[in-house]
Formats: C-alpha cells, sequence, structure tokens
C-alpha cells in the first residue's frame, strides 16, 4: 500500500515532485563537483611538483668569471646539499625571436635550453617530454596563449649570426618557469639545436638545481660564496608562482560554498514546504488511525527514492561541470590520478541523500505534535490573533492590486522568502567580490604596486641585458642622459627612470642567516614611489625600505639597523619604511637613490619608466615616440603588467564572465524553484482570484513583482556585503601576492547598475516563464485553498 | 422585464479514463433580472457544473449562454475576466478568502482592480462602501480581522460582501449556506434575498428545502437535464415560509426527490 500511495504522490504533485527533484540534482552537483574539486586542485601543485622533481633551490647564474668555479667547489667539498643538477640554457631577448615576421610577446625574452635531464621536467598533457627532434621546439602553454602559436606553428630564433626556424612541436605544462608570475619563460629545443646556438653567441646561464635535508644550514654555507646570481628561489616560491591558479582555486573554493549553502537552504525550505502542503492529508491520514511513524515511514520513503535518483544524475552531471571549473588548471598543471576523486563524489552523493532524508524527517517531526484536527486544519490552531500584513487596501491607497497583494505577501510571510534572500545575495556577492578584484588589479593602485608608480609610458630599449654587469648603474646613467636627448631632438620630453633591481643577502646580526632577497632601486631622479608606506622614504645612503612581509620574517622594526649585502659588500642600514609590493611575492628592499651600490652587478633591469613633461597630450606624444623610435616598444603600465605577470587581468575578467553565466543560471533556477514553490501553494487563492474576474496578466504580475522585490531586496543586501567584505577579499587574494592593504576598486556603475540590471534581466524571464502555468489554473483548483 | 441569462442547448461533457460523461444534456431555461432561482437536484445531478457552465467559469461544450444579450461563449478570456469582475458576483459553499488579507481587504480586492473603480477618491468611496456592507452584513467590527479569527457564517456573510462590492447584476452561489449551522444558514439566505429585493438578480444552488423555499423559482435538475420549474413567487417574509416549503417539498417529491 505504501508504495502505491507513493507513486500516486509522485505523479499527483509533479511540480512539486520535479522542483525537489531538480534541487537534489543541483546540490549534489555542486556538492560533488566543488568538494572533489577541492581535493583535486590541493593535490594538483604538490603532485606538479613530485612528477617535475623539483629541487630544494635553484640558484641561477652567468656562465661567466668566477661564478661557475666558486659554486662548483663548494659543490664538491659541502655536505649539505645531498644532490644537484646543473643545466646550462640560453637566453634569447625578444627581439632576437620572430613569429610571422613579428616579434615574440615575452617580457625579458625566452630562456632556452636542451630537454632537461634529471629532473625540472616538462610535459605535454600528462606525458613527460623526452626528447625533441631536431627543428622542433615546445613552448610553455601561457607563452604559447600570449601569442597565439599553437602546435605546428612556425618560429625563428637568432643567435650571434645562426637563425633556426623552429616549428612548435608541443605546449607544455612547466612547473619551473611555466607560470606567468615566474618572470622568465622556458623553451625546449633539441641538444642538437641548442649546442649551435650556443656556440653562435655564448655565454650562457647555468641553472643550479640543488636538493638538501637541511635547507637552512645548507643556505647559511650558501651566503658565504662569492659569487654573481641572476636569481635564487627555493621550491616554495615556485609553489607561490602558480598564484593565478590558487586564486582560480579560491574562488572557486568560495563559489562552491555559495553553491552548496544556496542548495542546502532551498533544499530544506522546499522539503518543509512540501510537508506542511500534505498536512491535510496527515491529519486524515492520523484520523483513521495510521500511526505517526507509519506516516514517516511514507515521506522518508518518498524522499528516498527521490533523493537516490536525482543523486545519481547530480552523481553523473558532477563530472562536466568539475571539468568545466577546472578548465584553467588542467591546461597549466599535471593533475595526477583521480580515483580517490570519484570515491569523494560518490560520498558527496550519499551525503545529500542522507541531508534529503534527514530534512524530511525533521520536517515530519512537527506531524507527531499534531493531532488529527491541527494537521487537517494544515497546522493551524485556530488561535492564532498575531496580525499578518502591516498593509491594507482600505488604507494604502496608491498601490495596484498586484502591487500590494505582492508586498502584503511577503510582510505576512517573511521567512517564507529567507532562502531566496540568502540564494540570491550569494550569487550577488560571487559576481561584485571578483568584479572588485578585477577592477583592483586593473587599477592605478596596482600598478604602483608592481613599481611602476609615476609612469605615463614604460620603454623596453632592447638591450637592458647590456647593463647586467658591474658597474651597469653608470652605463644606466650614461643612457638616460642620451635618451632624453634624443627623445628631445624628436620634440617629446621626457623625464627618464630605470628601475632595475641587485640580489642581495639581507641579515640582522648573523650572516649565516641572511635571507635573499631582491633589492629595487632607480636611476636617475628620485628613489622609487613606495606604496603601503609607513615610516619615511629612504633618502640617505645608509637607509632603507623593506616589505612588511621581510620585516616580520626577520624580526625587525622601523628604525632597525640590518645588514645588506650587495655582490661581496656588506653594509649597514636603517630601516626607514616598511612598505608593500605585488612584485617577487612581496618580498622585497629598496635602496635610496644615494645608495652606495653604483658599483655592484645588476640583476635585473625591470623598467625603464618615462614622465612627460607637458601633461597636456600625453597619448600623441607615445605616438610621436613609436613613429620616431620604431625598434623601442612602449607600454601603458597596464599593458607592462600583462607582460610582468602575465595576463592575469584577462584570466580573472574570464574568471568573473564564468562566475556570472554561473550565478544567472543558478539565480535563474533557485527563482524558478521557488516561484513554481509558492504557485502550487497559492493555486487555490489564484482561482478564487480569477472566479473573481481578474485577469492572468494581473495574476501574472503580483508572482513577479512578488520574486522581483524579493530579488532587488537580496539584490541590495548582498551589493552591501560585498561592499563590508572588499578588505576580506583583498586579504584573502592580494595579501597571497604582497599588497594585503591595497585599496580594493570599485567600480560603481559596473557593481551598482550593470551587474544587477544584468541579475534581473537574467531571472526575470525565468520568474515569467515559472509563472505562466496560471493560465492552467482554473476553478478545480479551488480545493488547494487552505 | 429583461431576460438576464439564457441557457440554450447547454451540454458539458468530461473525457475520463477515456469514458465520456455527459454531466450537461441539451439544457434550456432563461432567468428574469431580478429573479432569485435555485437549481436543485440529487448528488450528481450536475447543479454545480450547470451554475459553473452559464457563470462563464468553466466551458461548455456545446450551446451558448447569454448574459444580459451578450454570447459568453464568443467573447474572449479579458473580456470574460471584465464581466466576472464587473457584471458577475460569486459565493461558494467553502468560504474561499485569501489567507493574507483581513476580511475588508478582502471584500474591497475586486472593487480595487476594477477599471470603473480608478481613481483615489473612488478608493475612498469604496472603502466607505465596503464598510456599509459590512455593516449591514453585522460584520463591520470584524473588518480588520484575519479570516480565521472569525466564525463560518461571519466568513460566508464577508463573502457576499465581497460578492456585491462591485454591485454585479447577477450573483451566482454554489450552496452557500452548505456549510454552516442552521441559525448562520438563516442569516447568510436572509441576506440574500434582502440583495434580491434591492435588485441583484441570484441563481444559487442549494440541497436545502428551507433555503430553496425562500426563491422565486425552483429549477430542478436530474442527469443534466432541467425536469421542472417550479414558481413559488416572491417570498414575503417569515410567516409565509412554511407553506412554502410545504409546496415545495411536494413538488419535489413529485419529481423524484
Amino acid at each position: 500500500m505504501l508504495l502505491r500511495m507513493l507513486k500516486k504522490d509522485l505523479l499527483r504533485k509533479k511540480a512539486m515532485n520535479v522542483v525537489l527533484f531538480l534541487l537534489i540534482v543541483l546540490c549534489t552537483t555542486a556538492m560533488a563537483a566543488s568538494v572533489s574539486n577541492l581535493f583535486a586542485t590541493n593535490a594538483a601543485i604538490d603532485n606538479f611538483a613530485r612528477e617535475t622533481n623539483i629541487a630544494d633551490y635553484y640558484l641561477l647564474t652567468p656562465r661567466a668569471g668566477s661564478n661557475e668555479q666558486a659554486i662548483d667547489d663548494w659543490l664538491s667539498s659541502t655536505n649539505t646539499v645531498s644532490s644537484y643538477r646543473k643545466q646550462a640554457a640560453l637566453v634569447i631577448e625578444q627581439d632576437k625571436i620572430h613569429v610571422g615576421g613579428e616579434e615574440l610577446v615575452s617580457n625579458g625574452g625566452i630562456t632556452l635550453s636542451p630537454v632537461p635531464q634529471g629532473g625540472d621536467y616538462v610535459f605535454n598533457g600528462d606525458s613527460r617530454i623526452t626528447q625533441l627532434n631536431d627543428g622542433e621546439i615546445a613552448l610553455g602553454v601561457n607563452l604559447a596563449r600570449n601569442n597565439g602559436l599553437t602546435v605546428g606553428d612556425s618560429i625563428e630564433v637568432t643567435s650571434g649570426k645562426v637563425t633556426q626556424s623552429l616549428t612548435v612541436a608541443y605546449l607544455m605544462k612547466d612547473m619551473l618557469y611555466g607560470s606567468d608570475f615566474m618572470g622568465f619563460n622556458r623553451a625546449i629545443i633539441n641538444y642538437n639545436d641548442y649546442r649551435e646556438l650556443a656556440q653562435a653567441a655564448p655565454p650562457e646561464v647555468l641553472t643550479y638545481a640543488l636538493y638538501s635535508d637541511d635547507l637552512a644550514h645548507m643556505m647559511r654555507e650558501k651566503n658565504t660564496l662569492i659569487y654573481n646570481s641572476v636569481v635564487e628561489f627555493d621550491a616554495t616560491v615556485l609553489h607561490s608562482t602558480f598564484i593565478m591558479e590558487m586564486l582560480t582555486l579560491g574562488v572557486l573554493i568560495i563559489v562552491a560554498i555559495c553553491l552548496i549553502a544556496v542548495a542546502l537552504v532551498l533544499l530544506n525550505f522546499t522539503i518543509a514546504f512540501t510537508i506542511q502542503e500534505d498536512y491535510r492529508e496527515i491529519g486524515i491520514m492520523k484520523g483513521i488511525g495510521v500511526g505517526d511513524g507509519a506516516i514517516k515511514r511514507l515521506y522518508v520513503t518518498k524522499y528516498l527514492y527521490l533523493s537516490l535518483v536525482a543523486s545519481l544524475v547530480g552523481f553523473g552531471l558532477s563530472f562536466p561541470v568539475s571539468g568545466i571549473l577546472l578548465n584553467s588548471l588542467t591546461n597549466t598543471v599535471v593533475m595526477g590520478t583521480t580515483g580517490e576523486v570519484v570515491v569523494v563524489r560518490v560520498l558527496c552523493a550519499l551525503l545529500v541523500v542522507l541531508l534529503t532524508i534527514g530534512f524530511a524527517w525533521i520536517g515530519t517531526r512537527k506531524v507527531q505534535k499534531l493531532t488529527a484536527i491541527q494537521a487537517i486544519r494544515s497546522g493551524s490552531l485556530g488561535e492564532r490573533y498575531r496580525r499578518k500584513g502591516l498593509l491594507h487596501l482600505d488604507t494604502g491607497k496608491h498601490l495596484s492590486v498586484p502591487s500590494f497583494l505582492a508586498v502584503n505577501d511577503i510582510m505576512s510571510g517573511i521567512r517564507n522568502y529567507v532562502s531566496l534572500v540568502i540564494a540570491l545575495a550569494l550569487g550577488v556577492m560571487m559576481v561584485a567580490l571578483p568584479a572588485n578584484a578585477a577592477n583592483t588589479l586593473r587599477s592605478d593602485s596596482a600598478n604602483e604596486y608592481f613599481g611602476l608608480g609615476g609612469a605615463d609610458v614604460i620603454i623596453d630599449v632592447k638591450h637592458m641585458t647590456d647593463y647586467l654587469v658591474p658597474g651597469g648603474r653608470e652605463l644606466i646613467l650614461e643612457d638616460a642622459a642620451q635618451l632624453e636627448e634624443d627623445f628631445a631632438a624628436a620634440g617629446v620630453v621626457v623625464d627618464l627612470n630605470y628601475r632595475y633591481a641587485y640580489i642581495t643577502k639581507v641579515y640582522v646580526s648573523n650572516p649565516n642567516d641572511a635571507k635573499t632577497i631582491t633589492g629595487y632601486s632607480s636611476t636617475p631622479g628620485d628613489t622609487m614611489p613606495l606604496v603601503g608606506l609607513e615610516g619615511s622614504l629612504p633618502l640617505l645612503g645608509n637607509e632603507i625600505a623593506l616589505t612588511r612581509i621581510v620585516m616580520d620574517e626577520l624580526g625587525v622594526e622601523l628604525g632597525d639597523t640590518v645588514h645588506v649585502v650587495v655582490g661581496t659588500t656588506d653594509r649597514p642600514y636603517v630601516i626607514t619604511a616598511s612598505t608593500e609590493t605585488m612584485m617577487q611575492m612581496g618580498q622585497l628592499l629598496n635602496f635610496s637613490v644615494s645608495a652606495p651600490v653604483q658599483d655592484e652587478t645588476i640583476s635585473q633591469v625591470f623598467a625603464l619608466i618615462a614622465t612627460f613633461e607637458d601633461r597636456s597630450d600625453i597619448p600623441a606624444q607615445i605616438e610621436a615616440l613609436k613613429a620616431a623610435f620604431p625598434s623601442y616598444s612602449f607600454s601603458t603600465p597596464s599593458e607592462y603588467v600583462v607582460t610582468m605577470i602575465g595576463d592575469i587581468q584577462q584570466t580573472i575578467t574570464d574568471m568573473k564572465n564564468l562566475i556570472l553565466a554561473l550565478v544567472l543560471a543558478v539565480d535563474a533556477l533557485v527563482v524558478v524553484l521557488l516561484s513554481k514553490t509558492l504557485l502550487a501553494r497559492d493555486r487555490g487563492e489564484i482561482a478564487l482570484l480569477k472566479s473573481m474576474g481578474l485577469r492572468t496578466g494581473t495574476l501574472m504580475r503580483w508572482q513577479i513583482l512578488r520574486m522581483l522585490i524579493v530579488a532587488l531586496f537580496a539584490l541590495a543586501l548582498g551589493l552591501v556585503l560585498s561592499v563590508l567584505l572588499n578588505p576580506v577579499m583583498v586579504r584573502l587574494t592580494f595579501g597571497m601576492m604582497g599588497a594585503a592593504n591595497i585599496p580594493a576598486v570599485i567600480i560603481w556603475s559596473e557593481i551598482f547598475v550593470l551587474y544587477p540590471v544584468i541579475l534581473i534581466a537574467g531571472t526575470l524571464p525565468a520568474v515569467t516563464l515559472s509563472v505562466l502555468s496560471i493560465r492552467k489554473i482554473n476553478k478545480d483548483d479551488f480545493e488547494a485553498i487552505e | 422585464m429583461t431576460t438576464a441569462l439564457k441557457a440554450k442547448n447547454v451540454c458539458k461533457t468530461y473525457v475520463v479514463n477515456k469514458r465520456q460523461n455527459n454531466v450537461l444534456r441539451n439544457v434550456n431555461f432563461t432567468v428574469q433580472e431580478g429573479e432569485l432561482v435555485a437549481v436543485m437536484g440529487p448528488s450528481g445531478s450536475g447543479k454545480s457544473t450547470l451554475l459553473y457552465a452559464i457563470s462563464g467559469m468553466d466551458e461548455l461544450t456545446a450551446g451558448t449562454v447569454e448574459f444580459f444579450g451578450t454570447d459568453l461563449t464568443k467573447v474572449t478570456a479579458p473580456q470574460m475576466s471584465d464581466l466576472r469582475l464587473d457584471e458577475m458576483g460569486f459565493i461558494f459553499q467553502q468560504m474561499y478568502m485569501l489567507k493574507n488579507l483581513t476580511l475588508v481587504d478582502n471584500v474591497l480586492l475586486p472593487a480595487f482592480q476594477s477599471k470603473r473603480n480608478r481613481g483615489k477618491t473612488k478608493r475612498k468611496e469604496l472603502s466607505e462602501y465596503a464598510h456599509e456592507l459590512m455593516y449591514k452584513m453585522d460584520i463591520a467590527d470584524l473588518r480588520y480581522s484575519d479570516i480565521n479569527e472569525v466564525s463560518g457564517g461571519q466568513l460566508q456573510r464577508a463573502c457576499i460582501c465581497r460578492s456585491l462590492i462591485n454591485k454585479p447584476r447577477m450573483i451566482f452561489a454554489d450552496e452557500p449556506t452548505g456549510s454552516l449551522n442552521k441559525q448562520a444558514s438563516n442569516e447568510v439566505m436572509d441576506e440574500i434575498v434582502q440583495m434580491n429585493r434591492e435588485g441583484t438578480t441570484v441563481v444559487l444552488v442549494t440541497h436545502d428545502i428551507r433555503v430553496a423555499a425562500k426563491c422565486d423559482r425552483i429549477l430542478y435538475i436530474v442527469d443534466g437535464n432541467i425536469h421542472g420549474d417550479f414558481n413559488l413567487g416572491k417570498y414575503q417574509g417569515e410567516q409565509d415560509l412554511k407553506n412554502r416549503e410545504r409546496m415545495l417539498n411536494n413538488w419535489l417529491l413529485d419529481k423524484g426527490w
């Protein structure tokens, strides 16, 4: 009998059962896809590092002078390094690499090396690239994407007098240099091709990959060596260079939590609602002597069947949804095996079944407390004297009937709309917060955090590596003066400022505990503008600014003295300021303009900043320079940030659009589900109103307005919350990059006009479609009136 | 005298599980303006179906219904809605009301929706009229009550007020006293008689001889056909009731009641 009743119930209340079915599918899909993605992404970077055989420490040094000898000698004698690899590479500047006659788009050119052996492997998909044929090249996925290159395309590389035409054989996943954030791009070629290019234009750069069981001890030893390095970093830096993936992961986690919350809130509401709808029947069952246990079993059985089938569907859907959400990560990272992920999904699906039954059990608990007649009266005890609505038709003279009914319904049963408000408000926050993040990253503030403050245009004169020699600063000064003269001759007066860096070791008292960080300086002109400044800008030669992250790690405060080793010179410096930056993952030192480092070897010139004297028409002056100096490239600060860290803004924008589409779909589903639920409850009253002569259009307006008012309230709430949560968003996202206090940029027209309009425009048709069934309601539905 | 309603060859057929069920079979009758007509008949004879068919609440399978000269089978859905809103009133056996509204708001709702009643001044007048109607029905003190704070009789009287608020030309009532006790039933029926005396034409469906005895005319329906049309004349008051009940009872017994 139980099964017969169940079958009848499923057929008779088709609309509500379909609503519930869809909700359980949504809930299972959201939970299974999101939780399994969480597992997959958490494990993915570690798996990628394992597959790549990443070393504990990397040291890049020019194969020139005594550098190689000093390091090799140390490696042969030390017992702090368990093993190491040494690989040579060529740094090819971008004007020596051409794609279809155009220069390659790549900040600082590319590091060209033979197929890696013993570690730092590269991958095609999930397979390691072990060999390349003559004339073939493998490019990093991001580098290829930035240049619109794909497998089969041709690329010309020149070294000295040798030019090779190479065919792109693979778009590779590269843990070592694959991230845009690393600031280097690696390409892999066949050893024969490499040897030909290397012989044509030495010197090379050597990469030492060091393995150590006691990294701190190894560092103390290494700090006593005398050598010049291009860059040094440890394995943790490699992990953190996947910041974009981590950012994507962070957003995915937030989206997942929101989706699960939305689905569970709606599921609980709908089950409680459907059971309330059945109170009359429950009362009749109780009246004829059916026990509470049997009634509960009936409902639990119904929801068990429904949730089992729906969870199975949701489980199946979680596979493609998970794939879409992980798309950006799977393009750049070797994800590893996913066996346990399937188990996680199965567990999620089972959890949804259990939650559904749990909600049903809780929903039927009230049944036990009701007498048969109370249940028949739909739970009403007949003793309620609380006013329902606060509005009255005879006193509120201005509202039309549909508007009055909509407002009065909401005010009479605010609890019915809480789930909708939560779901929609979360949706708005899911859209607004990433949008604020993207706009912050695109702002002038962000450019300042990338050391480009005060720049009208950034110029690449294509021979920046010429300065990477001892006393390179003098060359910079000469060239800057010459360039200013050349530009003035072309009719444009500019103030030029080179921004460059030294590899430094910083310690408080014990040189063995020195920390290797990049020290930035600028020439000529003032000290590089700093952001997030506390204290005073370093002006004297013995003054420096450190980022707060470095200060915390060293345990120093403003006014303290630290030792800074540049090359072989160790000098004490007073910390006059703490700063923030998004360069070098927030680990930075800033020298004053008069710091005594002029004779040291510059490790990197990262920008030539130009500020125009005439502020009236900057674009025209840029165009004049472009015309006069066609071999130089000119970028706006925002464009230059893209070359430094990759098109992170575009990635965030893409992600923002994906989230917007996802939120639109979820919001549409939510409003359809709730509209249908409320319509099922209201169909008796709709039949009555129709009998009184209210037109279908009027009744549809009532239902749509009701949802619209709630949606507008939810939108406003979501927007207010998103503004309040901006500092949290900044800490979570930009904090990882070293800029926890960057002012969040809110484009008010986008956040408060564009997105609300899109969300309302997207959900309104969904509500309208869902209330079209009002047309079918007739006198037969009178009995639905409570 | 104007013909208020003219039913001509009205048929209504339902198909359930491929079985055809002819609920109304060529029903013909007319109602004159100002009449108070009761439709009686055994259970399942088609009384309520007839009421819904002639009021435009349900579609006919065949035949025509003219409402003050307008063929209801030819009007569009919006026109039908306007007719129901402005020209017709409905009273149901169950006291259907919107649960989130007070009694007075339930009464006022159709008035505020009517296009005839647009404008602030009009709304004020309507509120006063609603209060007046409720005062006449002795429920003025309950106007701001929730619908579950009042008795069934009081609720049905509020339903009558609602059916009258747009001053309709005809009221359709489906067993308006069916859910009420004897006293409440009498009170409600007296109100219906009163509104009929004030000019509103009424067609009601009932099982109750005491209710039907207060009507001018009785249509007796069996198996979807009118089997008798009994004219009792105008109800003059309580002193006349016993006699009318006896006459009606005898007539119904003749018809196989």
